[in-house]
């Protein structure tokens, strides 16, 4: 498989004060191949999310570097890595964030008319597909304030698929939805797995993860272990169990 | 903690803590300055009349007055009740050509103001010199005018020298005086005073243009009885070739044009507090949205509503008290800035305590206006649900109808969907920033339409005269009648001229609505050929018949087609009101017939209006008859607008320009403010549309976009509001100038293309400067908050 994001001595500072600086993470190294469905987890405060921004390129790393589709992302100024974002990456949220502005459907395709390749129609199609895939099909010309939690996230998973990105990034997109709809959005995120497209995930829910195929575990802002799923697991608990006995090996 | 609170905020909103401050602090300093200035005004004319004990009611006379003229007007005063005093007071006039100053070889010629001599009177109506005492003055020696001092052409030490072809003499400038009488500008009639050996000796030699003039003066017991003593003195037979007066006309013509200044930086004050009132109401309610959760919270666990109140209350007083108090030391470190013409014509007095005690009563109110307008927003604070506040759900939003959808969008690029999708979808929101655009545009194209209108040659149709290339004017002299067969001599043998028209003026009375008879100016000609604009009806066309102006028709309450009558050769002559036009020249009062032939009746002067030939040169004409027309004066129609009101003129267009650069700063202030205000609101949503959608190039277009239609669509609602509410304003005004229907003489070129394009220019500008705070936000300081 070819490697879509590649990171090499990846570390990440935060100034706090002119004294003080933390740092979040310090020297990662991790190769992400196509078509892999990942989660990241860890500890609060662990340093996930913040890996997660680094090797999307939504945040400047303070060393080392990140390579996506061969192209190191620190020698790309703000514009191109904003195209990039827009073409090729999907990102959902804990807090959803969609725009307060627009309605379901202009949410789900604003991303696909500023990328401008395809005639409007088509995409108002596509947007209608993926809508009726993840089931709120009905819900297209409501308002944000006229969904529920889960309807609202599975609106962003839309979002972040109108492009055909070549990964999606979701950063505990569980966390703010109750089991039943945690379950139908995971349902969605490993059939979007299936159909090709390389799944990244930070999580600390053991529910969560163990759908996932492999898990990168953080500690302390370091790569502390490394995790591939048994894929003759098929059993959900099994897996769950499988996973829980690791972490706890890892001291989670 | 409080202070701690403040510096925080401090902090955390520095540039809308500011701009709020400099509102506050302008809408402070102006209105210390403009209720200095009126309280300045007021007691410094009041000074000045006391100490010149101006008189309470005078009556011109222009001509001669015989011994017994003299006599009947003793026995008058004496026997009337009304009166405690009264003199007559004589004026020389000297023509502006026989007049120098200092070792110019150019005479005063084109000087607008009249030269009348007199010397200090004895029993009241003193002229006052700079310190506002009588002036002395001495054989040789002359006061001027201090209308002067402001010319920059003379001054003390300097000679004025009076040349008439053999007779030469120099005065010593040794004092500007100050008259009660004459001293506004808007009079052109100016008293240089001499001393009475020097005025016999003038009067003696130099054959000097013009009659003498006299005023006959008096003071009442009380002023209740001026009215009376008015209305007493017209019904009588004596003297009066010329128009009454009274003190309280001269107060405020006195007071006007500072006056009229001092109530636009009042005016100008209210319209800053006004915005500083939006804009508080703008930042509360985006803090109290901002700080939605912790003031649930608060309420949650139990601390009281009061106290959370002072937390947000304490920054808007601790504002307005630091703003309005730098704003009033502002306005006394400025007060030579605003007082300089009242100190030039009025002097400058010592206000009183309590008098120094009014701006501060001003400024204590808006500070009050501001406290509880504050308190009223924060009423909001009760609405806020605990429960609702920590599930950060906010109660009752209700969705209006969305008017246009992006996957419905056909025309407009996705940046200008983006930002016409956010005003609509946040109309509230903009009321501020609408408010004040459309304040701004008003602020400009009014004054910018007036100055316009003012400067336009169309403007002489509001003068009472008619559109010409030139005007002749030959004011009343022994050999009137002389240099009037000579100018039309000259006028008739010169081929450049395509047509021409004489008028004479007679002081004729009136019998008005009270049945009394009035003085009136009559112009008699034909004003066919240069016709001016009538507001009803036409031109008279035949003896029997009289055009009115404005005011007269106003007060004498009559309409065309009915009759008026008018004593000619002590003959009562009915006229038919043909016409009534406009004329706020002359206080807004005279008429028009075309042929009325009197023997006795005073004529006080000529006028001559020429048309040139297109291939002639314009101003080598004028300087031709400057020449040869002499002792009529010359003057291009442009030039006669532009020095009748040259004064008012100068001050509109200081007013306009300060109006400009006022409405030009609110405009910058006000697009920061509100920009930065917004982005610190969408802080959130404008970090996600960056990582995610847009790049910040992108997302600053937008924000620009959104700038720029709110600008568009406030000048367009700025520009209806000053050409129709601003113009009924003006129109208000006009009325009582002498001007029925006035409009607009609008240049489009700086109303609609180069005033919007400054004001685009400085708030696309502003917005550039208040959107690179969106650049620095990162994805990290926001998700999983």
């Amino acid at each position: 498989m070819v490697n879509l994001i590649k990171t090499e001595n990846l570390s990440k500072e935060f100034i706090l004060d002119k004294k003080n600086k933390i740092t979040v993470l310090k020297n990662i190294n991790l190769e992400i191949k196509k078509g892999e469905f990942i989660s990241v987890m860890g500890a609060s405060g662990s340093g996930k999310s913040t890996l997660l921004y680094s090797i999307s390129g939504m945040d400047k790393v303070s060393s080392g570097k990140v390579f996506f589709e061969n192209k190191n992302l620190s020698d790309l100024n703000e514009k191109d890595l904003s195209k990039i974002r827009l073409e090729k990456m999907g990102f959902v949220f804990q807090n959803i964030h969609l725009l307060k502005n627009l309605n379901i459907m202009d949410n789900i395709v604003l991303p696909a008319y500023n990328l401008n390749k395809s005639p409007k129609k088509l995409i108002n199609k596509k947007a209608e597909l993926l809508s009726e895939k993840t089931g709120i099909k009905n819900l297209l010309n409501n308002e944000i304030n006229q969904a529920s939690g889960g309807q609202l996230q599975r609106v962003g998973i839309c979002r972040a698929l109108i492009n055909n990105p070549e990964i999606i990034f979701g950063d505990e997109p569980t966390g703010a939805l109750n089991s039943k709809s945690s379950e139908e959005i995971m349902n969605l995120f490993t059939q979007i797995n299936k159909d090709g497209t390389t799944v990244l995930l930070v999580t600390h829910d053991v529910k969560v993860a163990s759908k996932t195929d492999r898990i990168i575990f953080l500690k302390d802002g370091e790569v502390s272990g490394k995790l591939i799923m048994d894929k003759e697991i098929k059993d959900n608990k099994k897996r769950e169990l499988f996973l829980t006995e690791w972490l706890t090996k890892m001291g989670f | 903690m409080i202070l701690k609170i403040l510096k925080k905020d401090l902090k955390k909103n520095f540039v809308i803590t500011v701009t709020l401050f400099i509102f506050i602090c302008l809408s402070g300093f102006l209105a210390g300055s403009g209720s200095n200035m009126i309280i300045q005004l007021t007691t410094s004319i009041d000074n000045l009349f006391e100490k010149s004990r101006t008189p309470h009611f005078s009556h011109t006379h222009l001509g001669s007055l015989t011994l017994s003229e003299k006599e009947q007007i003793e026995l008058w005063a004496k026997e009337n009740s009304l009166v405690t005093d009264y003199q007559i007071v004589e004026f020389m006039k000297i023509d502006n050509s026989n007049i120098y100053f200092g070792e110019s070889e150019i005479s005063e010629f084109e000087s607008i103001m009249d030269f009348n001599f007199v010397v200090q009177n004895e029993k009241f109506d003193f002229l006052l010199d700079l310190n506002n005492e009588k002036a002395l003055i001495k054989k040789g020696e002359i006061g001027i005018p201090a209308y002067f001092l402001q010319q920059n052409n003379i001054k003390v030490g300097d000679y004025l020298i009076i040349k008439k072809e053999h007779f030469q003499m120099r005065l010593k400038v040794v004092s500007f005086v100050r008259d009660s009488m004459m001293n506004p500008v808007i009079v052109s009639s100016k008293r240089f005073l001499v001393n009475e050996e020097d005025y016999i000796f003038i009067k003696e030699n130099i054959n000097f243009i013009g009659d003498t003039e006299h005023v006959i003066e008096f003071l009442v017991n009380e002023e209740k009885d001026i009215k009376v003593l008015n209305n007493e003195y017209i019904s009588s037979d004596l003297p009066k070739n010329g128009i009454p007066i009274d003190i309280s006309l001269l107060k405020l013509m006195n007071g006007l044009t500072e006056g009229f200044t001092a109530a636009i930086i009042i005016f100008v004050s209210f319209i800053l507090i006004v915005i500083s009132l939006l804009c508080i109401r703008f930042t509360i309610l985006s803090s109290l949205e901002e700080d939605f959760k912790e003031i649930g919270v608060m309420k949650a666990i139990g601390i009281k509503l009061n106290y959370i109140k002072k937390i947000y209350m304490i920054k808007y007083i601790v504002l307005s008290i630091s703003a309005l108090a730098f704003g009033y030391v502002i306005s006394l470190l400025t007060t030579d800035l605003f007082f300089s013409n009242i100190i030039i014509y009025f002097g400058k007095t010592d206000n009183t305590f309590f008098t120094k005690l009014i701006p501060i009563f001003l400024l204590i109110l808006i500070f009050l206006i501001v406290y509880f307008f504050s308190n009223l927003i924060f009423r909001k604070i009760n609405k806020i649900s605990s429960i609702d506040a920590i599930r950060y759900v906010k109660s009752n939003e209700r969705n209006g109808k969305r008017l246009i959808k992006l996957h419905n969008n056909k025309f407009l690029s996705l940046n200008i969907f983006m930002a016409l999708n956010y005003i609509l979808q946040k109309k509230k929101t903009f009321i501020l920033l609408f408010s004040v655009f459309i304040l701004c545009v008003f602020m400009i194209i009014l004054p910018v339409n007036l100055l316009s209108t003012a400067k336009s040659p169309t403007f002489i149709k509001y003068m009472g005269v008619g559109i010409c290339d030139l005007r002749i004017d030959l004011q009343v002299s022994e050999n009137i009648e002389m240099e009037y067969h000579k100018i039309i001599e000259n006028l008739e043998n010169d081929d450049s001229i395509e047509i021409f028209s004489a008028y004479k003026t007679y002081m004729l009375k009136m019998l008005n609505s009270e049945g009394n008879l009035e003085n009136i100016n009559v112009e008699v000609g034909n004003f066919e050929v240069f016709p001016l604009e009538y507001i009803n009806g036409n031109s008279p066309s035949n003896e029997n018949e009289i055009a009115l102006s404005y005011l007269i028709a106003k007060d004498f309450n009559k309409n065309i087609g009915e009759e008026v009558e008018i004593i000619v050769d002590n003959q009562v002559k009915k006229m038919m009101i043909s016409g009534i036009y406009q004329d706020i020249t002359n206080g807004g009062k005279g008429a028009k017939a075309l042929n009325i032939i009197s023997e006795n009746d005073k004529i006080l002067r000529y006028i001559f209006n020429v048309n040139f030939n297109s291939s002639a040169d314009k101003k080598l004409k004028s300087n031709e008859y400057s020449e040869i027309m002499n002792p009529g004066k010359v003057t291009l129609i442009e030039d006669y607008m532009n020095q009748t009101f040259d004064n008012i003129i100068s001050q509109m267009t200081f007013i306009t320009i300060i109006s400009i650069l006022i409405s030009l700063s609110v405009a910058i202030l006000i697009t920061v403010l509100f920009l930065k205000m917004i982005i610190a609101k969408d802080n959130v949503q404008i970090t996600i549309m960056k990582s995610i959608i847009f790049n910040y190039s992108e997302i600053k277009k937008q924000y620009i976009i959104i700038s720029f239609l709110v600008l568009f669509i406030s000048i367009i609602i700025g520009t209806i509001f000053a050409n129709t509410l601003g113009l009924n304003l003006v129109r208000l005004i006009m009325e009582n100038l002498g001007a029925f229907g006035f409009n607009f003489t609008i240049k489009p070129f700086f109303s609609y293309f180069l005033m919007p394009l400054v004001l685009f220019s400085v708030v696309i500008f502003s917005a550039f400067t208040a959107l690179n705070k969106i650049k620095q936000t990162s994805i990290s300081d926001i998700v999983n908050e």
